[in-house]
């Protein structure tokens, strides 16, 4: 049977990526376009979108239980023949690619704003294009460990920030309890679910995990720790700056480190938490370069992924410089990806779910075709 | 080796396209704005010059000519310039200071009293906006011009402007003279419907550098024991003619109204900011004796606003903790408890009528300094309802009440008072 | 990128005879030619050397002809020549007396074993009682050599092996085989203080250049009869003798299989040191990091032998090699054992930190003071913009002067005789330093920088390790000189993708944190010794446990532990 070569991770590195998948996000535009949605019930608004992800989650990782040890092409293919196969891993190598093109951007971008303002944007892009090759280039195993080693310090990176700028909170923020109303909020979160997309990186691995059982413990366990840092970061973010300034501002989390006054030495420091962001921004762009080259392999049968990247992270390079201007590359993600990109996230292993049900294949039977 | 050769020829030549040597940029200490002709602004920078800073080998000695300036006045270079915006002023000084200004390091803004009152709206947003000016920058309304404050401003201990304006805010919390603001709560503030923004306030003592020991005029207000002046009041004579006592309080964005010491004492209590004060207040029982206090916030204030339609009432109580310092008089307060109740309940009410006089003032004026607003905010489920509720209009027909608690805690390193035999 | 671009440059090379690829290869200058010559004429050296002569010595079996043997030997030692190699032909006065040489190498064998266990009992002695062991041979081998170790020799090769490793060789007439007798004698140091290694508390044994007694030192330390030592020879001239040291039923049998099978396939003229065995066993060779251990200190072999690690052990090299290990192991010395808990995690935080502190100190200064000098508090800026303004050069010259001027006195203060080494070194140092602010080369700034980078690098115990650390820190200040912060950030991830790849004997470096297995307590926080229960699991060893479960009954505390935990 064919197979892409791929290395095994252990279903514990599979935690980490998505962790560190999901998380990403709150570097960017994520807790400032929560405000704006939500107003000072910008918390609210990540529950109640986190909730609307969670049947979508359900839904591939029902998937993943009728057809252990398989990931989503190669159940396409068992359900809907080489021609499912091929669309379904065109259609992630290609969402894989597009997303990863608006973080490069949007990343470049933010460091321009606010550190180098005169260097061109290339120049910081290729550093993220460079990182992301080589980390690619390396294998699964190789960026699940690099996640796992970075993650603590990530961590400690965003819960730093929210804990040196604990000076400024005023709880009178978060109210009114409401913010925008509830009507408003349940109106936005089937579209904010899609901040949950990174999760359908689970199926596309999921061939590569050695411990098939527990995939569907880490994959809840990743969901619901992000979403606990969604919303710790949201609460922390509108209790530091008033609900009005918090639907401003670019770059929150950045914008909440620049604010880091604790005495005369503590000040000025938020050119270290450059660091944790960058790390962030490489791991992520290295597992969706990753992930857009392995899904091509599988939809083009290439057993060997790596000779793919150089071209796709070309692309992603070329694709990056699209939007025009800063705000244009945010709305792409922010009104684009983050509103759409839950039809392909969610749609996808629903659809296949469906020709299951339709076909009566699966139902996790323990054949063992790993070995092959 | 011919890559790294590569890249370092590149490095040194092509690259680099934000490397800025520190001897190639002019750091910027403080600015300060004022109204120019014809809505021109008055651009005032203070520049360090690091060869005669503090810690140079060169500066040491910087001082040693004695004189008036001091070492920080003297280790750096004061400018103005009229220009449309910050940025072209930026451009015009470094015209002719031969260096790159850079405002990563500028520690304040001092906006003059005529500019401040039109109304600072306009800078809001270079201040937030730019990547050099951070949020955490101090925000003072200078009495008169800017540039005046700035070009009289010569600190005697410190070596460093920086210091000095740390040393600055570094009292809010020691003394609670200063509400020792930062730009970020001031821009928060403005743009909320339920607070207003407050600045320092700083002011020139034209009287100190004049004025001999023995001619200095004591403001009325000490008489009650109170020290309710302003900065430019201080009784004194020597010393750095700059003072930065009271808060600058603004309506909208528009400077409006001072709070002199106690009033700022006061407004930090009563918004939970307060850390620890000397106050003084006049013997019950004994006329003309005072006793000076140690003071603390014994736990943040519980606001409760109860809005039933148009009637909104607001409940504050606060609990003071406080440790004897003095007692002029011969009266036992520290060991006495009785009369240690009397005095208590005697301070509790010159707090309240303190806080009560300001919080009144200014809610004639429909200015909501404390924040009553964010409070009140608790009481709607959605921004939209309380947006138009029109919390500024109803503010001012508030109905307010505050309540101190005040505890003697301890009573010094002595027990009874010292004996005085004629 | 640069691997896949320098891939068919390599085959153009080889390929010599491909008239095509000639041109491209002119513009690269005489390189390639070059190359391909060597190719070859290795091949055709190698082909000569294992040949010295038409027929393979051990083609050639011992002749019952004493005369004949001797003449082979002679011819195979290039004899009158070569003054070294000594044939003593004697009598032995057996029943029937019988014509006997031995053969020997001067220096090589011990003079005073070959005297009085070989000549003497075979000359004299076997004239006290006549006996008779069934032949000659059989007397001799039986009776009449006392020593500790005796082999039996078919082929001329055998005598050769032998002779050349100090042992002497005992021909008899009319015999066709020969007695290899035990009489190792080479000059060596007796065991001593470790140079590199040294700790405050602890053993001061290192292992030395004697392959016997670097053995016996682990042997002193593992008594158990399960300490495997198999030998194995590597070079086919120099003929070193290697031994793979490995605790059975401890170790995980697929990591010896591994191991074998890597020493097998060096196929060398000559290794000299164990550095060299690294190199060919390492699972990547270009790696800055060391993915195996070197180390001299038996206390350290032992303790990784129980904690199912091979060892490699080699004639002439003070230094063994651990395998496979982590990149913590790197950073710990034996002395963070021998002393409290708390004070050997201490050491390990202080040493974690410094490698950092080596790594990326002047690259941290260049990038603030160029790209984020609002990081610095203001009164240190000025400070620093004051001292600068005298300096005619950019910080990045500026640091790279001073870590090569640092780096010159480091290299110098090798070499320079060991009594002038470390007065050289301060005085170079400091001298240096301060005559180049005075003359306004460097800012003093940059001193203290430079200085406590190069403090740090010496902490890191392991020597391999911290020379690749200053390798590291330049390239980090080239980083960091282009895009500040930004730059160290990218260098970082290259490095952690380049770490989490590596692996030594296919375990990777970075276990058990990434990936993450359960720890035993011993990366950068050190337990207790008696909690160290079970083994480290990244090896996947035989053994489970290093104690018992409960190594502190008396103490009630611990006792209650272990109760709750069951």
């Amino acid at each position: 049977m064919f197979r892409v070569k791929e290395g095994k991770i252990s279903s514990n590195g599979l935690f980490v990526m998505l962790i560190i998948l999901l998380v990403a996000k709150i570097f960017l535009g994520v807790p400032q376009a929560m405000v704006e949605e939500g107003d000072s019930a910008a918390w609210l608004l990540i529950i109640v979108s986190a909730l609307a992800a969670v049947p979508g989650i359900w839904v591939l990782l029902k998937l993943m239980k009728k057809f252990p040890g398989k990931n989503l092409i190669q159940i396409a293919e068992e359900l809907l023949g080489r021609p499912g196969a091929f669309l379904t891993g065109l259609i992630l190598s290609f969402f894989s690619l597009f997303m990863a093109s608006v973080i490069v951007r949007e990343f470049s971008e933010t460091v321009l704003t606010t550190v180098l303002p005169q260097t061109p944007i290339s120049i910081i892009s290729f550093f993220f294009i460079g990182a992301m090759l080589l980390g690619a280039y390396n294998g699964l195993e190789v960026i699940s460990r690099a996640s796992t080693l970075l993650y603590p310090f990530i961590l400690a990176g965003i819960f730093s920030i929210l804990f040196l700028t604990s000076n400024y909170i005023n709880f009178n923020n978060l109210f009114p309890i409401m913010g925008s109303g509830v009507g408003k909020i349940l109106y936005h979160a089937p579209g904010r679910s899609s901040m949950y997309t990174e999760v359908i990186f689970a199926g596309l691995i999921a061939a590569n995990i050695k411990d098939t059982d527990v995939i569907p413990r880490q994959v809840w366990k990743a969901f619901a720790v992000s979403v606990v840092i969604f919303v710790v970061v949201e609460l922390f973010y509108v209790a530091d700056l008033r609900v009005p300034a918090a639907q401003k501002l670019y770059v929150p989390l950045f914008q909440l480190a620049r604010l880091i006054y604790m005495g005369r030495f503590i000040q000025r420091i938020e050119s270290v938490y450059i660091f944790v962001w960058f790390f962030l921004g490489a791991l992520k762009l290295t597992v969706f370069l990753y992930s857009s080259a392995v899904a091509l392999g599988w939809a083009f049968k290439i057993p060997i992924y790596q000779p793919l990247l150089f071209p796709i992270s070309l692309l992603i390079f070329a694709l990056s410089f699209i939007p025009a201007g800063v705000y244009t590359a945010f709305q792409l993600d922010m009104s684009i990806i983050r509103e759409y990109g839950a039809i392909i996230a969610w749609g996808l292993p629903l659809a296949l779910l469906v020709a299951a049900a339709v076909r009566r294949k699966g139902g996790g039977q323990t054949e063992n075709k790993m070995d092959k | 080796m011919i890559v790294l050769i590569l890249v370092l020829s590149v490095s040194f030549t092509l690259g680099c396209w934000d490397r800025k040597e520190l001897e190639d940029q002019a750091f910027v200490q403080a600015i300060g704005i004022d109204k120019g002709q014809d809505n021109q602004l008055l651009v005032t920078f203070r520049i360090a010059i690091p060869s005669k800073a503090g810690l140079g080998p060169t500066g040491a000695g910087g001082g040693g000519g004695g004189g008036v300036g001091s070492v920080a006045a003297k280790s750096s270079l004061l400018t103005t310039v009229a220009a449309p915006t910050i940025p072209a002023a930026i451009t015009l000084a470094s015209g002719y200071v031969n260096r790159e200004l850079n405002l990563m390091h500028t520690k304040v803004f001092i906006f003059g009293e005529p500019f401040a009152r039109q109304g600072v709206g306009p800078l809001l947003s270079i201040l937030s906006r730019y990547r050099e000016l951070r949020r955490n920058i101090f925000v003072c309304v200078a009495k008169g011009e800017a540039f005046k404050l700035l070009a009289e401003n010569t600190p005697d201990l410190e070596k460093s402007f920086t210091k000095y304006w740390e040393g600055v805010k570094l009292l809010e919390s020691r003394l609670a003279i200063n509400p020792g603001s930062l730009f970020h709560e001031f821009a928060i503030d403005t743009e909320a419907l339920g607070i207003s923004g407050t600045m320092m306030y700083l002011a020139e003592n034209e009287r100190a550098k004049t004025a001999k020991a023995g001619d200095i005029k004591i403001p009325p207000s000490f008489m009650e024991g109170n020290l309710g002046i302003k900065a430019g009041e201080i009784p004194r004579t020597g010393g750095n003619p700059i003072e930065y006592i009271g808060t600058a309080v603004f309506k909208g964005d528009k400077f409006t109204d001072v709070l002199n010491l106690t009033e700022t004492q006061s407004f930090l209590m009563l918004t939970g900011n307060f850390n620890r004060a000397t106050l003084g207040v006049k013997d019950p029982l004994i006329k003309n004796r005072f006793i000076p206090f140690e003071i603390k916030q014994g736990s943040p204030p519980i606001v409760k606003v109860d809005i039933k339609g148009d009637r909104v009432k607001i409940k504050e109580r606060l609990s003071v903790e406080g440790d004897l310092v003095a007692i002029q008089g011969p009266v036992e307060y520290a060991t006495d408890l009785g009369k240690q109740k009397l005095l208590q309940s005697a301070v509790e009410k010159h707090l309240e009528e303190q806080a009560c006089s300001m919080v009144k003032r200014l809610q004639k004026r429909g200015i909501d300094m404390v924040g009553y607003g964010d409070y009140a905010k608790r009481n709607f489920l959605t921004r939209a309802e309380w947006n138009k509720y029109n919390w500024p209009e109803k503010f001012k027909e508030a109905e307010i009440d505050l309540k101190f608690v005040f505890r003697i805690r301890r009573t010094g390193l002595q027990g009874r008072q010292p004996e005085i035999h004629p | 990128m640069t691997k896949m671009s320098r891939k068919p440059n390599k085959t153009d090379g080889r390929d010599q005879d491909n008239g095509k690829k000639d041109t491209l290869t002119e513009t690269k200058g005489f390189k390639h030619p070059k190359k391909a010559y060597t190719v070859a004429a290795l091949k055709e050296l190698r082909k000569k050397s294992t040949r010295p002569s038409k027929v393979q010595p051990e083609q050639v079996p011992v002749s019952k002809d004493l005369g004949q043997n001797l003449r082979i030997i002679s011819d195979l030692f290039h004899l009158p020549k070569n003054k070294d190699v000594v044939i003593r032909e004697f009598l032995v006065p057996l029943l029937c007396p019988v014509k006997a040489a031995i053969i020997y190498i001067d220096g090589a064998a011990d003079t005073k074993l070959v005297d009085g266990f070989v000549l003497q009992p075979l000359m004299l002695l076997s004239n006290i009682n006549k006996l008779d062991e069934g032949g000659n041979f059989e007397t001799v081998k039986n009776l009449l050599v006392p020593a500790n170790q005796v082999k039996q020799a078919g082929n001329q090769q055998e005598i050769i092996d032998g002779v050349v490793n100090g042992d002497t060789a005992i021909l008899l007439d009319n015999c066709d085989l020969a007695l290899i007798v035990e009489t190792k004698g080479w000059p060596g140091r007796s065991v001593s203080d470790p140079k590199t290694e040294r700790v405050t508390q602890g053993p001061h044994e290192s292992f030395n250049e004697s392959f016997r007694q670097s053995l016996a030192l682990i042997r002193k330390r593992v008594r158990t009869n399960s300490l495997m030592t198999e030998y194995f020879k590597v070079g086919w001239r120099s003929g070193t003798d290697l031994a793979l040291v490995y605790l059975d039923g401890v170790v995980n049998p697929q990591i010896v299989r591994e191991m074998k099978k890597r020493l097998k396939y060096i196929k060398v003229a000559y290794v000299t040191d164990t550095g060299i065995i690294q190199q060919f066993i390492s699972d990547s060779p270009y790696s800055l990091i060391p993915t195996s251990l070197s180390t001299e200190r038996p206390d350290r072999v032992a303790a990784y032998l129980n904690e199912g690690h091979v060892v490699i052990i080699m004639d002439g090299s003070p230094f063994a090699i651990i395998a496979p290990i982590t990149i913590w192991g790197l950073l710990h010395s034996p002395e963070d054992y021998y002393l409290n808990p708390v004070v050997g995690t201490f050491t390990r935080i202080i040493r974690t930190i410094s490698f950092f502190i080596g790594v990326m100190t002047p690259a941290f200064y260049i990038a603030i003071t160029n790209y984020h000098p609002e990081m610095i508090p203001t009164d240190l800026l000025l400070a620093i913009a004051a001292t600068r303004e005298v300096v005619p050069f950019p910080v990045v010259v500026e640091v790279l002067l001073m870590e090569f001027s640092f780096e010159l006195i480091r290299e110098a203060g090798v070499r320079i005789p060991s009594v002038l080494g470390p007065t050289i070194g301060i005085v170079g140092a400091l001298i240096l330093g301060q005559a180049a602010v005075q003359a306004n080369i460097v800012s003093p700034i940059l001193v203290i920088v430079v200085a406590i980078t190069a403090l740090s690098s010496f902490t890191i115990p392991n020597i391999a390790f911290s020379l690749s650390i200053r390798i590291l820190r330049f390239i980090f200040i080239i980083l960091a000189s282009i895009v500040g912060f930004i730059g160290i950030a990218f260098g970082l991830m290259v490095l952690t993708y380049m770490v989490t790849g590596l692996k030594s004997l296919g375990v990777p470096m970075l276990a058990p944190v990434a990936p993450f297995k359960p720890m035993s307590g011993d990366i950068v926080i050190r337990r207790p010794f008696f909690s160290f229960d079970s083994m480290p699991k990244y090896t996947n060893p035989q053994a489970k446990f290093l104690q018992a479960k409960l190594v502190r009954k008396w103490d009630p505390i611990s006792r209650n532990k272990v109760k709750g935990d069951s």
